[in-house]
């Protein structure tokens, strides 16, 4: 790549990338639309084995009022012990973990972008309010064992031929991070990108996808891409 | 629901990506992605051969070939993510008569398979083969958006290409033969089935289905109607199902004895939309199989789903089976009918050929691989 085809993306700066820290704030702050568009997107959290943690985090993006739930943390904890005997038909699946959106961020948000020495994170190619956890119940009104995690990604600029490399990038790091249960899918955010759709197709394409993970030199820029995720 | 896992077979590997039952012996093979293809027993379900070592990649599909001479032949074709597909025979001085029981003693005397030609021409991942009804012909598909048709020598070791057909704008994801006509039909990503046929020692493509708003996944023939119109089925990532029908033929059989260059009608089959199976699926629909004994279709996809249709009146279809997680949650990327070869009733004797018309059903199984590496076998039970 002697020429870059972005030689001036906007960065962010680290510190105003989405933290766990401030989730409090920041998630509150949306709470309500993403409540109404994804109903379930933090159900997930509601699994067993939550841990007080995390349950917090759910609480404030579920709760209508954030500071009363998040001083529940401590009547979450009993809940969760008995949660697990109910749950026994998932149990030989396997442990549900609590994910949520900030985690998923986490997981990807520190891949670097293939031509410039910084993150998806601070590039804004990936960011929090642009990943969604759908899960869906079945007719009996259970939860599915299986999640979609939706990301969309922005590319820095509209004719982008990277983008594909990004999102195929995103999708091996949630593959080899998520438990097998998650659909995962990679979308360009509506309007970023010219060939939206073609893009769209092969990042969702799973044949595709395994074969492209089957060929050595993509494997090494993916590798390069992903050395800096913790 | 009247479905119910009879078996399941850990093929210890990352996944299965197709299955194959072989139409006349008890054997099944599987396309895996660490390379290798397995056959295992339909008698016992345990391990008969591993075939492994010429393969670089992942082998994506695997055909049989209809065996019509020697008793004992068995033809593998496999396609491979290397570009290459791979013919394959067993070894036939070393099988005893009775070879559906090896393996009884799990991994210890598998069978040696010859690794017999290697099919290069793709230019990348060559995603499906198919053998024709009579094993005339060998078709192959890949990435590079060409279908490739082969004609093998008595030996299956000299293979000849006859066509390459380039008419899809996009990978070719499968494709398959009519259950007795030389007529190919092949499914691909630009969203469109084609149907192929020879025309005077040329292969041309013969019609085209539109209809499906993604990638076609996978396509099966109807196998029951040998008369009549011809049928196949066809699943996507629309998450739909669809039946098509062949409503007309020109420059049939009947006039092939006249070169093209002097007909009138040039060759083509017009195929209709019949039915739309009803939706059941969230995701991409990977694999339908029509069965040639009950008529009913099974389809699965990244959803988990088993869902086994039955056709009620013509072009009207019902879901009769229902299988959620069938793989756990894992997504289920390879389904197919076969003959049931292992009884599991207690009450009934190997070998027992009479067939009580009301039980026709229990007589086949589905077999489903996926992505956690198993191979179930299921089967539906009668509700009365």
């Amino acid at each position: 790549m002697s020429e870059p085809i972005n030689a001036n993306p906007k960065v962010l700066s680290l510190d105003e990338l989405p933290t766990r820290g401030q989730a409090g704030e920041e998630v509150f702050g949306d709470a309500s639309s993403r409540k109404s568009t994804f109903p379930h997107s933090a159900l997930d959290d509601a699994f067993p084995n939550t841990s007080i943690y995390e349950s917090y985090s759910s609480l404030l993006v579920l709760g209508e009022d954030g500071l009363s739930d998040a001083n529940m943390d401590v009547d979450v904890a009993p809940d969760l012990s008995s949660g697990e005997s109910e749950s026994d038909d998932q149990s030989d699946i396997e442990v549900h973990e609590p994910i949520d959106e900030q985690e998923i961020y986490d997981l990807i948000s520190t891949i670097s972008d293939p031509e410039h020495p910084l993150t998806l994170g601070q590039l804004a190619v990936v960011n929090k309010p642009d990943i969604y956890i759908v899960s869906s119940k079945d007719r009996n009104g259970r939860h599915n064992k299986i999640s979609n995690v939706i990301v969309e990604i922005t590319p820095t600029i509209t004719h982008c031929n990277l983008a594909t490399l990004i999102g195929l990038g995103i999708r091996v790091r949630l593959e080899r991070c998520l438990p097998p249960r998650f659909r995962i899918e990679i979308k360009v955010k509506k309007g970023t990108h010219q060939s939206e759709s073609q893009v769209n197709k092969q990042l969702n394409d799973k044949e595709r996808v395994a074969a492209a993970c089957e060929n050595q030199q993509l494997l090494g820029v993916l590798s390069g891409m992903l050395a800096t995720c913790k | 629901m009247p479905i119910k896992q009879i078996h399941s077979i850990p093929a210890h590997v990352d996944r299965i990506w197709n299955l194959a039952p072989h139409p006349r012996l008890p054997l099944l093979a599987a396309a895996t992605s660490d390379k290798s293809a397995q056959i295992y027993s339909l008698n016992t379900y345990f391990p008969v051969a591993q075939l492994d070592g010429n393969h670089k990649r992942s082998i994506r599909s695997v055909s049989w070939k209809p065996s019509s001479g020697l008793k004992s032949e068995a033809v593998l074709a496999t396609a491979s993510f290397d570009g290459s597909v791979g013919i394959w025979i067993r070894d036939s001085d070393q099988h005893s008569p009775n070879f559906g029981s090896t393996g009884e003693s799990g991994n210890v005397g598998l069978e040696e398979w010859e690794f017999v030609a290697a099919l290069e021409g793709h230019e990348n991942e060559v995603k499906c083969v198919d053998w024709s009804c009579e094993g005339t012909y060998l078709a192959s598909c890949s990435r590079d958006k060409s279908v490739w048709i082969w004609e093998a020598d008595e030996d299956n070791e000299e293979f000849e290409c006859l066509a390459v057909l380039q008419d899809h704008t996009q990978d070719v994801k499968h494709v398959a033969w009519h259950p007795n006509e030389d007529l190919l039909a092949s499914a691909s990503y630009d969203d469109t089935i084609r149907l192929w046929r020879e025309d005077d020692d040329d292969w041309v493509c013969s019609g085209e289905i539109i209809g499906h708003r993604s990638t076609v996944w996978c396509i099966d023939f109807d196998k029951t109607t040998t008369k009549g119109k011809a049928r196949l089925v066809s699943c996507s990532a629309d998450e739909t199902v669809r039946v098509w029908s062949r409503e007309s033929m020109t420059g049939n059989t009947a006039t092939r004895d006249i070169p093209s260059t002097f007909r009138s009608d040039p060759i083509s089959e017009n195929w209709q939309q019949e039915a739309i199976l009803p939706q059941r699926h969230s995701g991409p629909i990977y694999a339908v199989s029509w069965s040639g004994q009950s008529g009913r279709i099974v389809s699965v996809g990244a959803d988990g789903l088993l869902v086994v249709y039955q056709e009620v009146k013509t072009g009207e279809w019902t879901v009769i089976a229902e299988e959620e997680d069938a793989h756990s949650v894992f997504e289920i990327n390879t389904a197919v009918w076969s003959k049931k070869w292992k009884s599991t009733s207690p009450h009934r004797e190997e070998g027992d050929t009479e067939k009580d018309e009301s039980k026709k059903g229990e007589e086949e199984i589905i077999i489903t691989g996926g992505d956690d590496g198993n191979i179930n076998i299921w089967e539906v039970t009668f509700q009365k």
